[in-house]
């Protein structure tokens, strides 16, 4: 049982992680329609810009945290410029295939640029102490990243459902043309929905890089799981995201602890393929009136 | 329509004999010239691998060609420049190396390349051990020899007429570390080590990334136990085997520390991974710097550069529960060294301002083995015939940068020369922050099992 427990901590703790990196994904496809595999490689060059700032210019871990959020937040706003609002309109294929593009592109940099060789840790608050219940150990540094997760869901919340910003956003999102004739600008909004995306991106980089260590290849996995998280949360749906987060970390945690540690990979998948066939809209998704 | 389909076929038709008339004189060519091909790991998360080997190798043929070759074949071997020394031809090496990007696919497409347009009668590689097999099944039909320095993996020559291993493999790696926990208490003692170190520990355990290399470590690990005698217990189906990209180690730890290991095997080779899997380790109870576990690890983990990283992540390996081993003798004779120092401001002045670096143990080992092989060419009297060029090769011995004597292993049951290396392991500790040759190694002990030598790799 003390097992159990404490895979269902370590799982919702890592499902938190992946919950932010997948929100980012949400929003952008909720609002944008287009699914960007590149947020895999800002979720790993926001581990990056946060190991420069904080562990190599030495500045706190949240300074380190703010820069990726804001470095990642701009790349992605260039990106949704560059590639993506001309994309927009054309069929999904050509948008994986130009964003799987920028994935490689932005990962074979890296790649150049630090190599795989070295680690790259970031210190973080509460990595030197944990919290224990007989044999159940919570370590302070993943207590931190579910602080911080709480805070930036409720912020991205407070943002969407409660300010003038959101409803522009969720305005296009339910109509893009009828949203431009509200005299919303379809430009501005993009660029704000492709901020917000990039800057979660960058946070759950940062958290995933001071927990297990900054990598040019740390945004694969994350981004496998983002994407089924937002399927199986609901495309776009920012609170499927969340809940999703939490069953696949969990379950990826207690397939890795019970079943084999081979299979870890599988369960998102498995789910994927659940999901598709008995509720295609996502836990928190309507059906598709056009189906 | 069909006057369009006329043109394609009218050019297709022209291009076909542009391509025979181009082919014939190729052909005749390839007489004159001695081509060795080779694909690495340039680029990609495994590229600090195939990066040094690539330079090595491309520098052996150079030096090869400018009759500068530094080490020595036993029985001698010519290095007089402008290529290989045939009866009284020279002929000239033409090197041609693809880089895979740490991808499967385009390390078969290299092969492929290199096989049917650049006609390689050798080839280098490939090093990533998923792609050895589909490379053989490629290669071996057609008779063109293979090589690898730093591929690791028993696929590479078990069982192949034309492979050749010039390092140790994931198999005879952990034989050696086998050895290590089965000795006696007075050898242990003999170098300085704790002879209580062993003492009440039985159960092992391993960890590693999901790939062939460590699939095969955990086999060994097992055969080592086994040949053991019961003194400790393990099975492959313990092994705890993560996937590629991993991030979060903390449950494939946890299944690791719900075996209650006294001993684990680390057989990760990526410093994240390494390092991350240590910071776990100690907070799930599996403390190797208290003594709950001895740790084993591979010639990575005992790396000076890794035991400088991992101090600065705030783990301690010092503590004398951290052991590993390692392929390159540390205790050079007078003679290697020389070599060595001939060698290295070679390497450095070529390469010392690229991503290659200074000269390490990696690339010396391919140099090594690149002009063993060119040497073993020139042996056979034919650079034409691969099956001379396989066996005066494997009959040649080397004094290289890694030692004297470089051998291949030799079957007990057929009196076969083997393409794999007869590699020494030498037991590596951890003292004040430094790494530190034991004095204890192991040679002959650790060449058994179908793994190391028979005649198809076991299902």
């Amino acid at each position: 049982m003390t097992a159990f427990a404490q895979q269902l901590i370590y799982g919702a703790s890592y499902g938190m992680n992946l919950a932010v990196a997948a929100a980012g994904l949400a929003l952008i496809f909720g609002v944008y329609r287009v699914i960007n595999l590149a947020h895999g490689q800002l979720i790993m060059l926001g581990g990056f810009v946060a190991y420069v700032v904080a562990t190599q210019l030495g500045t706190h871990f949240f300074v380190g945290f703010f820069a990726a959020m804001i470095v990642m937040g701009l790349l992605s706003i260039v990106l949704e410029n560059a590639v993506f609002r001309f994309l927009q309109r054309r069929p999904l294929t050509d948008q994986l295939l130009a964003s799987l593009g920028l994935y490689m592109v932005l990962g074979t940099t890296a790649l150049r640029i630090w190599g795989d060789f070295e680690a790259r840790p970031i210190a973080m608050p509460g990595e030197d102490w944990a919290l224990t219940a007989g044999e159940i150990r919570i370590d302070g540094a993943r207590l931190v990243t579910i602080a911080i997760t709480l805070v930036l869901f409720a912020s991205l919340y407070f943002v969407v459902y409660r300010t003038h910003l959101g409803r522009t956003m969720r305005a296009t999102a339910q109509g893009e043309e009828t949203a431009a004739l509200m005299g919303i600008k379809k430009r501005r909004v993009a660029a704000i929905v492709f901020f917000l995306g990039g800057a979660l991106g960058g946070a759950a980089g940062a958290m995933l890089g001071a927990l297990f260590n900054v990598r040019p290849d740390m945004g694969f996995q994350p981004l496998l799981m983002a994407l089924v998280i937002i399927i199986f949360g609901g495309m776009g749906s920012i609170a499927g995201s969340i809940v999703a987060g939490l069953i696949l970390g969990i379950l990826y945690n207690l397939t890795v602890f019970y079943v084999g540690s081979k299979l870890g990979d599988l369960v998102p998948f498995l789910v994927l393929l659940a999901i598709l066939m008995i509720r295609p809209q996502g836990l928190f998704g309507l059906p598709d009136r056009n189906a | 329509m069909a006057s369009s389909f006329g043109v394609i076929r009218a050019g297709l038709l022209g291009a076909a004999l542009c391509a025979g008339l181009v082919a014939g004189p190729q052909l005749a060519k390839a007489e004159d010239t001695f081509k060795f091909g080779g694909v690495f790991t340039l680029s990609g998360p495994a590229s600090f691998l195939g990066l040094f080997e690539e330079a090595a190798v491309r520098l052996a043929v150079e030096q090869f060609m400018k009759g500068d070759c530094i080490v020595e074949a036993v029985p001698p071997q010519p290095c007089e420049g402008g290529g290989l020394k045939i009866g009284d031809k020279v002929i000239p090496i033409e090197w041609t190396a693809y880089d895979d990007v740490s991808e499967d696919k385009k390390s078969i497409d290299a092969v492929i390349r290199l096989v049917e347009q650049d006609e390689a009668r050798a080839i280098w590689g490939p090093r990533m051990n998923s792609a050895l097999l589909s490379a053989a099944s490629i290669l071996d039909p057609q008779g063109i020899i293979s090589i690898c320095a730093i591929c690791s993996s028993p696929a590479m020559t078990v069982g192949r007429k034309y492979g050749h291993d010039i390092t140790d493999t994931g198999v005879i790696e952990k034989h050696g570390m086998g050895e290590f926990i089965h000795e006696t208490p007075e050898r242990l003692a003999e170098h300085g080590i704790d002879p209580a170190l062993f003492d009440g520990r039985k159960k092992l355990g391993f960890i590693g990334r999901n790939e062939l290399y460590t699939v095969h470590g955990s086999i060994g690990w097992q055969e080592a136990v086994e040949k053991g005698g019961g003194r400790y217990e393990y099975q492959h189906d313990w092994a705890v085997l993560y996937p590629f990209g991993t991030t979060d180690f903390a449950p494939h730890v946890a299944k690791l520390a719900e075996q209650d290991p006294d001993i684990v095997l680390m057989d990760a080779y990526i410093f994240p991974d390494m390092l991350a899997i240590m910071n776990e380790m100690k907070k799930q109870g599996l403390n190797y710097e208290t003594g709950e576990i001895i740790l084993l690890g591979n010639d990575v983990l005992m790396l000076q550069i890794f035991v400088d990283v991992a101090k600065d992540q705030g783990i301690n390996m010092s503590s004398g529960y951290v052991w590993g081993w390692q392929e390159h003798n540390p205790a050079q004779d007078e003679a290697t060294l020389a070599r060595v120092e001939k060698y290295v401001p070679i390497y450095n002045a070529k390469y010392g301002d690229t991503e290659v670096g200074n000269s390490s143990p990696f690339d010396r080992g391919a140099y090594d083995a690149a002009i063993w092989f060119l040497y073993g060419v020139q042996a056979s009297g034919d650079h034409t015939d691969n099956d001379k060029i396989v066996e005066a090769w494997r009959n040649l011995k080397i004094n290289g940068l890694r030692g004297p004597t470089n051998e291949f292993f030799t079957r007990p049951d057929t009196g076969e020369k083997t393409g794999q290396l007869f590699a020494t392991e030498y037991i590596i500790g951890v003292a004040d922050e430094k790494v530190f040759y034991t004095g204890i190694s192991y040679r002959d002990e650790l060449f058994y099992g179908p793994y190391v030598y028979g005649d198809k790799l076991p299902k």
